[in-house]
């Protein structure tokens, strides 16, 4: 009810939630301050002359990294939300019966999110600013310009965290809006879970999206087929990719699920798998939200990949094809450029990709505190610590792996019609040049991540004894 | 006490509740028409399943009937809407039930004062003299500044009782107040009970299966299958109301048989 009070009585609940919020304005306010530095250093070692262009062209490619950041962080802290209100959704219930409006305990519970996100982005512009002047002095002389580091536009990526937070406390608390008082009334401990599917004019949404992303993007190949590009189709590309995308992210209710349950049974030989499929399979719409963050950051890291990798490789061809010269070299250059610009750009989408997993760690964490007494009664029917450890270890492994088997293919065919509408006038139609070592890298990377993130909650639900747990109502 | 007729401090008329889950129609309330007077203890008996539950929700608010309406004092509660009733509740009606009845991160004293809070305001000077009254009543002056989790059963209804009584509502509603509570501990619970009519003129609604607690009222009624089928309002004991109970158990069973 007081949203401090709530804070202070279970304030590690919290936590995932001022974790993401701070890396997400400590990535936006860094790019800020750290384009400001260098366009200064590059404006005052003459390398350009004009630094305002070059500086709101850069912030302008930073700001679209930390918008996908910050998103991503929306998803997940929503998400975060979602599942501590459905934990207290007893509590709430009895409020409604005394006499809370639902209205009211809803705002009350976004001003939970307002009040963590404002301490955590504060410390994140504190850090950022702290970075940016230990640059600063490192670069000393070389940079004779003033840089404004505190400039009222630098507090813009902490304070639209902030709002975001907010927002995004008051969409995951919408659950509060469905508990009924009577709820309050009965015996029963175990509430219903709070999967509702989302709107079907969500549904609509997604399809109508869909249909059109994929409609434009099929064009797009069939014109690269036929060397017919335009700038035109350029832009209808890019419109099909971000459609496409879009409808994927309105549809994770109902794409998601099915794939989760088909992962749960491939991956569900032993009991243990199972038992992770089953859990996964009892919130649906819970888990395939956090999956969607993950997908979000996978499919661009791939999609990046692989249209640079795609575009180097035809282009080096290209060159190649000319004759024995090529061009002289420089399409040599050409390409240790487009991997370093390729190495730069997945750099930044790393951020979202670790505010997804902490996302996940933070689903594992708060779905394990709702289960203490299942898994005590797992326990006391002679399941071994390790087992369940190893249970909630699969929960997550199923998750990712869920992101991975929607994004990378998605990335690579994002990637793919990228490079085909750029080059086809040149070279007509190409396969997509798979960047594997990313690609594996990627998905080794959040396996293994996700992994250790979940070595946390499956301490936490083995650490308590069975007699504990069954007792804690 | 007794002044001829006075007017029903709760009234239904004609009241069904249809639950349709999945096509196949429950009927838990039938036509149930029933006046609750005012400063008496009035308990609902009946069988699980027989619609008691029902009855208090509908009675309360919390539900909606299928048809028919439902008056609390003067006014018909039957059409209003969600926030209306949200605000009657913090108002003028008065919960207890088995458990989860407190908030577990409020002391007892918040808790007692939580209805105020809901309503954005403090208790005045007279509200908080009758507080302290009901504190030192219950047995509660020592808990106060205690979270639930830190007391018995017993003291956790007691304090549940005292939040309900706090607003001085027009009724409150018990639901197996005894429920969760050994002997000793639900006779406490009932006595308060008892008294809150006997001395503050409080109307209270009891729902139970216990003949026992049951015995503590001036008016008990007996439902099966969504309708009232009789009441006992003199010569209330535990015997006569467990009587009353088993014939109408036999009455189903013979109705069954047949």
């Amino acid at each position: 009810m007081n949203p401090l009070r709530e804070i202070r009585s279970n304030p590690r609940q919290f936590f995932p939630s001022v974790l993401v919020v701070f890396i997400a304005a400590l990535f936006g306010t860094a790019i800020m301050q750290g384009i400001a530095i260098l366009t200064a250093w590059l404006s005052s070692a003459k390398i350009i002359a004009e630094s305002e262009t070059a500086q709101s062209l850069l912030s302008m490619v930073g700001f679209t990294f930390f918008l996908i950041a910050l998103f991503v962080s929306a998803i997940v802290i929503a998400n975060t939300f979602s599942i501590i209100i459905a934990g207290r959704s007893r509590q709430l219930a009895l409020l409604r019966l005394i006499g809370a409006s639902s209205k009211r305990l809803r705002r009350a519970a976004s001003v939970e999110g307002l009040i963590i996100s404002v301490p955590a982005a504060l410390l994140a512009f504190a850090a950022s600013t702290g970075l940016a002047t230990a640059a600063q002095n490192y670069l000393g002389d070389a940079n004779t310009e003033e840089v404004a580091l505190l400039a009222p536009t630098m507090a813009v990526p902490s304070l639209a965290t902030i709002v975001v937070t907010w927002l995004s406390a008051y969409l995951g608390a919408r659950r509060i809006t469905g508990i009924s008082p009577i709820e309050a009334t009965s015996q029963a401990v175990e509430s219903r879970p709070e999967d509702a599917r989302a709107s079907l004019g969500g549904l609509t949404a997604s399809l109508v999206l869909l249909s059109m992303g994929l409609t434009f993007l099929v064009n797009a190949v069939i014109g690269a087929a036929d060397h017919r590009i335009s700038l035109m189709s350029v832009v209808l590309t890019a419109l099909g990719s971000g459609l496409t995308f879009l409808g994927v992210i309105i549809g994770h209710p109902w794409i998601l699920p099915p794939l989760q349950s088909a992962i749960g049974w491939l991956c569900g030989r032993t009991a243990v798998s199972r038992l992770a499929a089953s859990t996964i399979a009892r919130h649906p719409t819970r888990n395939a939200r956090t999956v969607i963050g993950l997908v979000i950051g996978i499919t661009l890291i791939v999609m990046f990949a692989t249209a640079m990798t795609t575009f180097r490789v035809q282009l080096v061809r290209y060159a190649r094809s000319l004759g024995e010269e090529g061009w002289g070299g420089l399409e040599d250059a050409l390409a240790t450029v487009i991997d370093k610009l390729m190495l730069f750009a997945l750099a930044l989408i790393l951020f979202s990709v670790i505010i997804a997993i902490i996302g996940v760690a933070n689903t594992l964490m708060l779905s394990v505190r709702q289960r203490t007494q299942e898994i005590g009664l797992l326990m006391a029917l002679g399941q071994t610590p390790k087992r369940v450890r190893r249970m909630i270890a699969a929960e997550g492994l199923q998750l990712s792996l869920t992101a991975c088997v929607v994004a990378v293919p998605l990335g690579i065919g994002f990637g793919w019609v990228g490079a085909l509408t750029l080059l086809s006038p040149l070279l007509g139609l190409f396969a997509p040049s798979v960047p594997w070592a990313v690609v594996i890298a990627v998905i080794a990377g959040t396996l293994f991540a996700v992994f250790v993130a979940s070595r946390e909650p499956a301490r936490a639900a083995t650490s308590i004894s069975p007699v504990q747990a069954l007792e804690a109502v | 006490m007794t002044t001829g007729l006075p007017m029903p401090i709760a009234r239904l008329r004609e009241v069904s509740k249809v639950f349709d889950t999945s096509g196949a129609a429950v009927t838990a309330l039938n036509r149930v028409s029933l006046d609750i007077a005012p400063a008496r203890l009035t308990a609902v008996m009946g069988p699980s399943g027989s619609g008691k539950s029902t009855l208090m929700h509908v009675l309360a608010g919390l539900d909606r009937p299928t048809s028919g309406t439902v008056h609390l004092g003067e006014q018909e509660i039957t059409g209003l809407a969600d926030d209306e009733l949200t605000a009657l509740r913090r108002r003028r009606i008065g919960f207890v039930f088995q458990a989860f009845n407190l908030v577990p991160t409020l002391s007892v004293k918040e808790n007692i004062r939580l209805p105020f809070e809901l309503d954005d305001r403090k208790p005045n000077g007279e509200e908080r003299a009758w507080i302290s009254t009901l504190v030192a009543r219950l047995g509660l002056a020592d808990r106060l500044k205690h979270r639930p989790n830190e007391l018995s059963g017993g003291q956790q209804q007691r304090t549940a009782i005292a939040r309900a009584l706090a607003t001085r509502p027009d009724i409150l509603f018990a639901d197996e107040p005894t429920g969760n509570l050994d002997a000793k501990s639900g006779r406490d619970v009932m006595a308060i009970m008892s008294e809150a009519v006997r001395d503050f003129g409080q109307s209270i609604v009891l729902v139970t299966h216990d003949p026992i607690v049951a015995a503590h009222a001036d008016r008990v009624i007996f439902i099966a299958d969504g309708t009232p089928v009789t009441e006992l309002g003199d010569a209330i004991s535990a015997e006569a109301i467990a009587a009353t109970m088993l014939d109408i158990d036999e009455r189903a069973e013979s109705a069954v048989s047949r």
